[in-house]
């Protein structure tokens, strides 16, 4: 038995284990100093709602740092989006799904321009993006500049709404089944290949584990106000993500030009077009991310989007994505994000005032990495 | 008919012609070594086999089997089935083993990656040249010599008929050394062409089946193998013959400068282990002691010690003059009288983005200063005395350092330290990557530096090095001393033998 107990321990993730676990452990100990409001079903609806943003911007976040690169002008780029968008259908009356798509399209131009300036002109990205981050503030407060109304109600829908419980389950189920398939074809794979593989039960366990947690998380919000279409929306986003940055060519060029840029141009990897299309993704999420703010605000302000550059680059870091480049996870910095928002969820039900949450927050982020920096020598040196 | 020809290769850079002319050929089923000093041609030759330069960049042409290539890029030239295998590693270290192979030709099905098959193709390269490398390994996890042996799968398994190697066995320690050069034969009897490239002359004697010199950008001579000895190379190399390779050694013997009694240093994280056990010897005035031992003898430990950068306790005493020393960083050493010119000239040495000056004057500022502000003029005048002194070949002293050669970086390291006027100097591997000719140079400097009364402790990887210019040698293996000679008490197999511990 323990045999099989130290084989198992050896075949986990200990960083998504622990992330995992710090996450929990934040809602408990939250719950428990807030009497128990935070693990109700309304809460932790909300919270999946409040970390939205963040969370689809790490998505692309990730990718840029795993380049080696960093965006600065995703918060103001952001806010651009979302006060284009809001003019473009309540003050220009253009149709909403056209406005919608105008302004994706425009998310994914505006970075792939951030990523062409950063090759071609050989400027480092923090500058480029830097330029954006003052620029782009200035057209969202033009534009913004008396709070435009959104009145269109789908996409107000997206934040507010959460989809119909029957849909709930059957997305679980899709999910659950994908995951067992997924472990059946790889097993497959292996065995027609000759290559070694885990024992079966460990597979079988490590699903039967990570289902369940799934089906408890929807559970628990079903007995609530159901899953919101936010949580299903960049949940959805982080796996395409995922399976782009762990599967495709695409991805893969990714991390080897972040690994080594000089190794990844020997073999014959195109930098340029992998650059500009990395942050034409982060692009193209920040239009993604403008418009669900304005639908969770109902209007556009000029002040949108403020500084969440800076919450995405933390939850990436906080999932280990290291800034020299080379590495990251996307789930880790989804993982992040949550952490991060699951804190200031706490501390708002604690009623600690949002000067002092920030400050917490910045505390924590350096402790974070700090532990994480310490963590990673001492693996080094045995 | 040859695999591949290089035809009346002319290549300028602004102010310089890096070749003038070079015709070279490499067979099928050959080993094609290429000599040269730094600054000869060499790396510029490598460029445009590998399309790194594109045609039209440069004068002549360049054939494959006999027909015109014309390369664009670095893809134009791979799809031909040329590799090269650079100084510094092309690995990504965050991945793993079959990743790097494959990387840039993945294997793909339904448009995603086939992780599956990339594992296979890993396996399949790297069955001929290593059985304890993983396809799942990650490259940071593996040593040096087993990256290279990576690098060479992944130009195998892009089906190479060409692998050019430049100065593949620069960092490998002596073992992984003759394990290459055997892979790097049965490539050749499987049939491929290859061109090798290195500074060290006995390798390629050993190796290669043809050697050709180039110097100042031109082809001087081709040898065939067993016609040709270390000498005749050097010399078509230097353009002079170099009588004898290391200066004559005026007699030693002065104050003993320092003084080590029954020093061990166990290893900083893993306290149980020696890494040096009990040793004693001492160093004179005027007198070079050298120390020659293989990786894990103690010997860069050691030289650490002296300068103060080992992390962790030690005991046994040290003397520095007759006085206590405890150094407790390099600091201390430097205010005591002691330097130490570095290997890795890249991390411990060079501040890339400066000038020769300031590379020079760097450790010294305290003399140019008053008021702590500091005295440009001054400085300027000791600098240019050293860069006459060492004879570094740069236009100016505003020069970036980046930019020389390997050769006179090492020269503008050695000036930093010798203008701390220090009593005792520690040379680890200095002419590493240095040519033949400004190694020369070094030598005599050293001699020179010995006869003025500065003791000097030089550890070195290149046995004859160590033997020929010591005017005493102390042996270690894994932290003992193994043996203590005058000059030219032992040679080079005795020596070996005793480092190895048989």
């Amino acid at each position: 038995m323990k045999q099989n107990l130290i084989l198992l321990w050896k075949s986990l993730n200990k960083r998504t284990l622990f992330m995992l676990g710090l996450v929990l452990t934040i809602w408990v100990v939250f719950n428990a100093l807030s009497g128990g409001y935070i693990l109700r079903p309304e809460n932790l609806s909300n919270l999946f709602r409040q970390v939205t943003v963040v969370a689809i911007l790490a998505c692309a976040m990730t990718l840029v740092i795993v380049a080696g690169h960093i965006d600065l002008s995703v918060g103001s780029a952001l806010g651009m989006f979302g006060a284009l968008t809001a003019a473009f259908i309540t003050q220009l009356h253009i149709n909403p799904v056209v406005a919608v798509i105008l302004i994706l399209a425009l998310g994914f131009s505006v970075g792939c321009l951030h990523g062409a300036m950063t090759y071609y002109l050989n400027m480092p990205a923090f500058v480029v993006t830097l330029g954006g981050l003052i620029a782009y503030r200035g057209i969202t407060q033009y534009v913004a500049r008396e709070s435009i109304p959104l009145r269109t109600e789908w996409i107000k829908a997206i934040a507010q709404k959460s989809i119909p419980d029957w849909l709930g389950i059957a997305l679980l189920a899709v999910i659950i089944l994908s995951l067992a398939y997924g472990i059946w074809r790889k097993r497959s794979e292996h065995r027609n290949a000759g290559l070694t593989l885990d024992p079966l039960w460990i597979d079988i366990t490590k699903l039967i584990f990570t289902s369940a947690m799934v089906a408890l998380l929807a559970a628990v919000l079903l007995t609530g106000d159901g899953i919101p279409i936010e949580l299903v929306m960049f949940v959805t986003i982080a796996l395409i993500f995922s399976f782009v940055a762990t599967h495709t060519r695409f991805g893969h060029y990714v991390y080897a030009i972040g690994g080594n840029k000089q190794a990844a141009f020997y073999s014959g990897i195109s930098i340029a077009k992998n650059t500009v299309l990395t942050f034409g993704l982060m692009g193209l999420l920040g239009a993604v991310a403008g418009i669900v703010t304005i639908a969770e605000l109902n209007a556009a302000a000029p002040d949108i989007g403020d500084l969440k550059e800076l919450e995405a680059i933390g939850a990436c870091v906080i999932g280990g994505a290291s800034l020299s480049g080379g590495s990251g996870v996307i789930g880790m910095s989804v993982l992040g994000a949550l952490i991060m928002a699951s804190i200031k969820n706490g501390m708002s039900m604690l009623g600690i005032v949002a000067q002092m949450q920030k400050v917490i927050l910045g505390t924590l982020l350096v402790v974070a990495v700090a532990l994480d920096q310490w963590s990673r020598r001492s693996k080094k040196s045995g | 008919m040859a695999l591949l020809a290089l035809q009346n290769i002319v290549k300028d850079f602004p102010g310089v012609r890096a070749l003038n002319g070079v015709s070279i050929d490499v067979q099928a089923r050959q080993i094609h070594a290429l000599v040269g000093e730094n600054g000869a041609g060499k790396s510029t030759l490598i460029k445009i086999i590998g399309g790194v330069y594109p045609h039209g960049s440069y004068g002549g042409r360049v054939l494959i089997d006999g027909q015109e290539a014309r390369f664009h890029n670095v893809h134009d030239s791979e799809r031909v089935q040329v590799q090269i295998i650079h100084q510094e590693l092309s690995l990504v270290n965050q991945m793993t083993v079959a990743e790097n192979i494959c990387l840039g030709s993945e294997p793909m099905r339904g448009g995603i990656i086939d992780f599956t098959a990339m594992r296979l193709r890993a396996k399949e390269a790297l069955t001929s040249l290593s059985d304890s490398i993983s396809p799942d390994d990650r490259i940071a996890d593996l040593t040096i010599g087993q990256q290279q042996i990576v690098e060479i799968a992944k130009a195998l398994s892009r089906k190479a008929r060409i692998i050019v190697f430049d100065e593949p066995t620069a960092a490998l320690p002596e073992r992984d050394v003759a394990h290459l050069l055997t892979v790097i034969k049965s490539l050749r009897n499987e049939g491929l062409g290859i061109i090798y490239i290195s500074h060290k002359l006995n390798e390629v004697i050993a190796l290669a089946d043809v050697i050709s010199v180039l110097r100042n950008g031109e082809r001087v001579s081709t040898f065939v193998r067993d016609k040709v000895s270390i000498p005749d190379m050097v010399r078509d190399m230097v353009g002079r013959s170099l009588d004898t390779v290391y200066p004559a050694l005026k007699a030693a013997g002065g104050d003993t400068v320092l003084s080590l009694d029954r020093v061990s240093l166990p290893h900083p994280e893993n306290p149980g282990r020696m890494i040096v056990k009990e040793i004693s010897f001492a160093c004179n005035r005027g007198e070079i002691v050298g120390i020659a031992g293989l990786l894990g003898s103690g010997r860069t430990a050691l030289l650490s010690l002296l300068f103060g950068t080992f992390r962790g306790s030690y005991s046994g005493s040290l003397r520095f003059e007759g006085e206590p020393y405890r150094p407790a960083n390099p600091n201390d050493a430097i205010g005591r009288g002691i330097s130490l010119v570095t290997e890795d000239r890249k991390r411990y040495g060079l501040i890339d983005a400066g000038d020769v000056q300031e590379n020079l004057h760097i450790s010294s500022l305290g003399r140019f200063c008053s008021n702590g502000i500091i005295n440009n003029a001054k400085s300027f005048a000791e600098c240019q005395g050293y860069v006459k002194k060492l004879s570094i070949k740069t236009p100016s002293l505003n020069f970036p350092v980046k930019n020389l050669s390997g050769g006179n970086q090492q020269k503008v390291i050695v000036g930093r330290f010798l203008m701390t006027n220090p009593k005792l100097l520690l040379l680890d591997d200095p002419t590493r990557g240095v040519d033949v000719g400004a190694k020369y140079e070094l030598y005599r400097l050293i001699e020179q530096l010995a006869e003025s009364g500065m003791g000097i402790i030089f550890v070195s990887s290149e046995l004859p090095e160590v033997l020929g210019i010591s005017h005493r040698v102390i042996v270690l293996h894994q932290g003992t001393i193994a043996a203590e000679f005058s000059h030219g008490g032992k040679n080079e197999e005795e020596v070996l033998a005793l480092a190895a511990g048989v």
